[in-house]
């Protein structure tokens, strides 16, 4: 096969895919073609690395149908376009991805909302629809329990402050209370300020582990939900 | 090999290809052909898709008077490395797994 036969046919079995992806792919092959005759093959050697031009051209024309839906999954019905990508026999699927997590468990609700959304019996949109909705309800709960803990932590810290603040000048106040107020009322504030100042000293003791923590396990939570996140994602690519 | 798997690997290969300097179809396949064997066809979706996800960026280049389409990973790609990196590892457990259960 030379050249001129194998780009011809390979145009003629995208006749159908838009020009722009067309012309992609030749431009591609062009110059992968050039740099083999520089690298010193011939024109034949050349021709006959690219394999069949049909493979080539269905590699080509999976890829492009395998996107559309990735843009517009949410106004298309695709499946009939997916019917057609399954067929194929060596290649490498993306579409497996998709084959594979069928089994996933689907409430009557969501499955009204899939139907509701597009006539078609369209998998990919249901999924993308139960996965902003668990993105949803997952992603307030994160949030809310962020929140909340960070607030607790917060608040410890307040706390802390507060007690040893309190306490010093509380200590002030009883030294002066045993000369004005009496001795007996002075010793008693004086001791019940010691107490909350020891108190303070003691989460200053535990705070810096209690953040360290904290702050390990606000990252390992993160790296958990986007983690989960972008498989979702590239589940549903 | 399962395609899916296969499909990842590639991915992580290409992206390794390119991770050092920018680089060109062709040099990309013959950079890879001594781990892996890549068919041109195979490639180019590959490439797309990659360009399509962020995880690399192509620029034309002037090369003896003809243009070259030069790849080069972008942080999104080197990040793809790493997360193939943690999920080999994680394969290699359960491979250490399946294995242990055929010896006994």
């Amino acid at each position: 096969m030379t050249k001129y036969e194998w780009f011809k046919e390979f145009k003629n079995n995208l006749k159908d895919v838009p020009k722009e992806e067309l012309d992609k792919a030749i431009e591609y092959y062009e110059e992968l073609f050039e740099d083999k005759i520089d690298a010193g093959k011939s024109e034949n050697e050349a021709i006959l690395e690219f394999g069949s031009p049909s493979i080539a051209s269905r590699r080509i024309r999976n890829e492009i149908i395998d996107d559309t839906p990735k843009t517009e999954s949410f106004n298309m019905g695709v499946g009939g376009l997916y019917e057609s990508v399954n067929e194929k026999v060596d290649d490498i699927d993306l579409n497996e991805e998709i084959k594979t997590k069928e089994p996933k468990t689907k409430t009557n609700k969501e499955e009204k909302q899939e139907e509701g959304c597009c006539r078609d019996n369209n998998n990919d949109v249901g999924r993308t629809i139960i996965f902003m909705l668990e993105l949803f309800v997952f992603g307030i709960a994160y949030f809310v329990c962020f929140v909340t803990f960070w607030s607790l932590i917060v608040s410890l810290f307040a706390c802390m402050i507060s007690f040893i603040v309190g306490g010093i000048g509380g200590f002030i106040a009883s030294i002066v209370g045993i000369f004005t107020v009496g001795v007996e009322y002075g010793f008693f504030s004086m001791g019940s300020c010691l107490i909350l100042l020891s108190l303070g000293l003691l989460i200053v003791a535990f705070l810096k582990p209690v953040i360290k923590g904290s702050i390990t396990l606000t990252k390992k939570s993160y790296n958990m939900f986007f983690g989960w996140y972008t498989k979702n994602m590239g589940g549903n690519k | 090999m399962d395609a899916q798997l296969k499909k990842g690997i590639l991915d992580a290969c290409v992206l390794s290809a390119i991770r050092k300097e920018e680089s060109y179809g062709y040099k990309i396949i013959s950079d890879m052909s001594k781990y892996i064997e890549i068919s041109e066809s195979t490639l180019y979706p590959i490439l797309k898709r990659l360009e399509q996800t962020g995880a690399v960026t192509v620029r034309s280049k002037e090369y003896n008077g003809r243009l070259r389409k030069y790849y080069s990973i972008t942080y999104v790609g080197l990040q793809k490395i790493e997360d193939f990196k943690q999920d080999f590892k994680e394969f290699k457990r359960i491979y250490e797994f399946i294995n242990m259960e055929d010896s006994n």
